[in-house]
């Protein structure tokens, strides 16, 4: 307790001894969301939304915030060949790289900018949006963004534009950013009736302890769509705190498949708001954890008004000494009538130090709603197993089969489906460090 | 707005029947609550010096306890130094026969027979032997020579710790220690009465058991501590029941139940909880917070919870299972309605320890008025519990508008070997359904009752015969007007 309490005034002389930018709205925001941070500190095990997270070490250690970055091209290669036709940004150490990014042919309607650019030109769209979503006051690693953010992306769609081409944000932490913190950030506008799909990618060096706390706004207004494939494959020694925060107006659409195999400790708050009539939205995700390994999604779909649809199906596969939690609200307000709403939360245990936790919660103020959930934990279906293997298979090879499947499944999903291959390498790369082995 | 919004309306409005005050003389221990208190209650009820300091430990433990915060009710702060931690009818009955006659009416109002009744001939009336606990004592028993004779003991606490010291010593606080959370520290402090039963090895109890709680005294705490040991092989099924007056101010009920069953013993512990809501606008009404716990200690054992709840302003229960010996069982079965403003924060814990162990958890939950419903469970699965089972099923009415379900079943697993099954929905009574009753006439009121007793009956089922009968004519009678 001494040292958090300790290592919160570390971050608060950070934030002191950081010039101010000029801009009264952005350095007030600074100040307020510092201040939000201060008052939580880091959460602990008796805060509710943090009783399953062991931040204890995090607490102890000090990441200063990380300097404009080293070399990246040849982490960079492999991934851009996944998609290679992109419109891109890239983010070493949460700053903005030019000389890695693609910006050439923007479409008209489609404004790709950094953010320390538009806070500079003193932008309007920043102002009305930027920080005014993700919840300081709830989050604490929302509010240390948000009070420590410089960079990021700003991405916006004029009314009606339809942008055909992924949009893919990478943010890399390189060997520079090793034992630093950054706070990269994304904020997206989707004017009416436009559509977009993106690629939010998180990955950094192996390895070497670092702090992430990635912040994305994402904005849809009415009969706008925004699809999100989002890749968590930080490096194995990261801290990955992230939020991701959507508003969607009437009619809008909000797809997002999630993926996670990286970090050691890894954890995405994902807030949809479904603020007008007949909004949808759809989270997917798969989460894949190693020994020594923690991830978390915390979903929170808030149905505020009628009509909304709502699904969210997250599967998670757990070898090892490892442990998962997912926590996932569906929130219907009073008066949100003909909500329809559904979640459901797989997780397969392979070895028996896994720890998998499932905490759905169903809050329901209105009578004329449909929501259901489920979940499940449970290991490889011996009948199955025993099916192959009557059909010739080595158990090695039927267990691989079958955890290959259920994990496979959620990748239908995708939103991005040109990094299928490469999720689906991951996962058999993963399966080939003999976890089909049976280790029981 | 149809008519059948109307009729379920009206339906949640209807009255509270047991809300009348025995007059009788009483006495109880002024307002206000410190060492002294505790003291009072252990002299008064002539107790071990060991009992004395259990209690004074709770106390002292409970005074740096945090009052919890994390149940989805809402509710003004207790002042915990209002009210009176004692309460009894001031002549104490040495027997059943000398029991103040106005207490028997009292029981007899309530439909709760205190006579040892003879079986008439020809006609098979099942026997019950009835505990009634009145305020902070227990006013009688009734069997409990019948019940000697197979060794059983069945009597209240207060009697069970002059009588049975050794036992009560042995078990007390073991599945829920004193201090296990803020509510059962209170209880370890200056619990009054409750029941206590004991069935010896191998033996079948051959009557249900059933204790009786009525709360009259205003200005009090009830806060009763039961506890029931079932040795190898004994079988026993035990109900609660319990109402109080209707007062404008909140009384709090502050409980602690512990069961212990050792190897092949089975224990079924059924309640109807019936304490007085509150008013219309959410005036007064009983805290019901109570904590229930059962250890499955022996293998093949099982403990089975079943609970109706309909009453109290606010409900805080979780009734769990320890399940501890390998091949135990743990069995929830729980229907729970919230009308004009009542909040209810219920469900389970399931703690998977042993190996085979299974467990089943379905919980009804019905909503209406303004009314907010909670089901809160926790299913964990321990590295030990190899071959672990567990279903949970829970299920949401809304009836109406403004009233809230919420579903929070949280699940743990430890190992691979579980396998964890949860499914819960949320609904109401679709226009459809109403449509297709009424169109075989049957009227708009009866097709509701049947349409929430049909949601309910996987619960009712599990309750013995009578009380089956009771829950249903008191989910009828609570969601009476409150259809339409």
């Amino acid at each position: 307790m001494e040292a958090a309490k300790e290592q919160k005034s570390v971050y608060l002389r950070e934030f002191e001894a950081m010039p101010a930018t000029g801009e009264t709205w952005l350095d007030d925001l600074r100040r307020r969301a510092m201040a939000d941070f201060e008052r939580q500190g880091f959460p602990h095990r008796r805060i509710e939304a943090w009783k399953n997270a062991n931040l204890a070490s995090l607490a102890q250690q000090h990441f200063p915030p990380a300097a404009p970055g080293a070399d990246i091209d040849g982490y960079l290669r492999k991934l851009t060949e996944s998609v290679p036709d992109a419109l891109r940004m890239v983010f070493v150490d949460g700053h903005f790289s030019a000389r890695h990014s693609d910006l050439t042919d923007l479409p008209e309607g489609l404004r790709m900018v950094s953010l320390a650019e538009a806070f500079e030109a003193g932008d309007v769209t920043t102002d009305a949006h930027f920080g005014r979503h993700a919840d300081t006051g709830e989050h604490p690693f929302a509010a240390l963004s948000t009070a420590f953010a410089r960079d990021g992306a700003l991405i916006e769609l004029a009314p009606g534009t339809i942008v055909e081409r992924p949009v893919v944000l990478h943010y890399f932490t390189s060997e520079g950013g090793a034992g630093m913190a950054s706070y990269p950030r994304l904020l997206v506008h989707a004017g009416t009736g436009s559509e977009v799909r993106l690629v939010e990618h998180h990955a950094g060096v192996a390895d070497e302890p670092y702090l992430t706390c990635p912040v994305s706004e994402i904005v849809v207004d009415d009969n706008a769509g925004v699809r999100l494939q989002h890749l968590q494959e930080s490096g194995n020694g990261a801290w990955h705190l992230g939020v991701v925060h959507v508003e969607l107006g009437r009619d809008a659409r909000f797809g997002m498949h999630a993926f996670s195999g990286g970090a050691r400790f890894g954890r995405t708050d994902v807030y949809v708001n479904l603020n007008g009539s007949g909004a949808q939205a759809s989270l997917n995700g798969l989460y894949m954890v190693s020994s020594g390994q923690f991830a978390d999604y915390h979903t929170w779909v808030r149905h505020r008004t009628d009509h909304g649809s709502s699904e969210q199906y997250f599967k998670g596969v757990l070898d090892g000494k490892a442990e998962s939690v997912f926590d996932g609200l569906i929130h219907v307000a009073k008066g949100a009538q003909q909500t329809d709403s559904q979640q459901q939360n797989r997780n397969l245990l392979l070895s028996p130090r896994a720890t998998a936790h499932s905490n759905p919660r169903l809050e329901i103020y209105a009578d004329d709603v449909k929501c259901g959930h489920g979940s499940t934990v449970g290991e490889l279906d011996a009948d199955a197993l025993f099916y192959l293997r009557s059909r010739g298979l080595g158990e090695r090879e039927a267990r691989r089969l079958l955890i290959f499947a259920f994990a496979n499944e959620t990748l239908d999903s995708m939103t991005a489906p040109e990094l299928r291959d490469h999720v689906e390498a991951r996962l058999a790369n993963w399966l080939d460090d003999d976890r089909a082995g049976g280790s029981g | 707005m149809s008519a059948s919004t109307k009729t379920i309306e009206e339906l949640t409005r209807k009255g509270y029947e047991f809300g009348f005050v025995t007059d009788i003389e009483q006495e109880s221990l002024p307002p206000g609550l410190n060492e002294d208190t505790v003291r009072f209650i252990s002299a008064k009820k002539e107790e071990p010096e060991w009992l004395l300091e259990w209690r004074l430990e709770a106390f002292r433990n409970w005074l740096e306890m945090p009052l919890p915060n994390w149940a989805h009710v809402k509710y003004p702060p207790i002042d915990f130094q209002a009210i009176s931690y004692f309460a009894a009818p001031k002549d104490q009955p040495k027997s059943l026969d000398e029991v103040d006659p106005k207490l028997l009416e009292t029981y007899e109002k309530l439909g709760i027979p205190m006579h040892e009744r003879e079986m008439l001939a020809g006609v098979q009336q099942r026997q019950v032997a009835v505990d009634a606990v009145f305020d902070s004592v227990s006013v009688g028993t009734t069997y409990k020579d019948k019940l000697a004779e197979k060794g059983i003991i069945f009597c209240s606490m207060s009697e069970a710790v002059r009588e049975h010291p050794e036992l009560v010593r042995k078990y007390l606080g073991t599945v829920v220690p004193k201090g296990d959370n803020f509510f059962a520290g209170l209880n370890s402090a200056v619990f009054s009465d409750g029941s206590f039963v004991y069935i010896p090895r191998g033996v079948r109890c051959p009557m249900e058991l059933s204790t009786y709680f009525r709360m009259n005294a205003g200005h009090t705490g009830q806060f009763e501590r039961t506890l029931i040991i079932a040795e190898e092989g004994a079988h026993v099924s035990y109900l609660e029941g319990c109402t109080a007056p209707m007062r404008d101010e909140n009384q709090l009920h502050a409980a602690v139940v512990e069961l212990v069953a050792l190897d092949d013993a089975e224990i079924k512990y059924s309640t109807v909880q019936n304490w007085y809501p509150g008013d219309e606008n959410g005036k007064g009404g009983i805290f019901n917070f109570v904590t229930k716990r059962g250890l499955c200690a022996g293998k093949r054992s099982k403990i089975s919870w079943t609970q109706v709840e309909t009453g109290s302003a606010i409900t805080w229960k979780y009734p769990s299972c320890v399940l501890k010996g390998d091949d135990s069982v743990g069995e929830f079965y729980s229907v729970a309605v919230s009308r004009g403003h009542q909040q209810a924060d219920t469900g389970t814990k399931m703690i998977h320890m042993g190996k085979n162990t299974r467990s089943t958890i379905i919980a009804k939950g019905i909503s209406a008025g303004h009314g907010e419903q909670t089901y809160r469970g926790l299913v964990r699965v321990l590295p030990t519990a190899n071959n672990a089972r567990n279903y949970s099923q829970c299920d949401s009415m809304l009836i109406g508008d403004q009233c809230g379900a919420h579903t929070f079943p949280y699940i743990d697993a430890q190992h691979p070997g579980a396998q964890i099954e949860h499914e819960a929905t949320t609904s109401r009574i679709s226009e459809d359904q109403l449509f297709y009753c009424k169109q075989r006439g049957i009227g708009e009121e009866e097709a509701v009752s049947l349409i929430v007793n049909g949601f309910c009956r996987d619960v009712f089922k599990k309750l013995p015969m009578e009380f089956a009968v009771e829950a249903q004519k008191l989910l009828e009678v609570t969601l009476e007007d409150s259809v339409g």
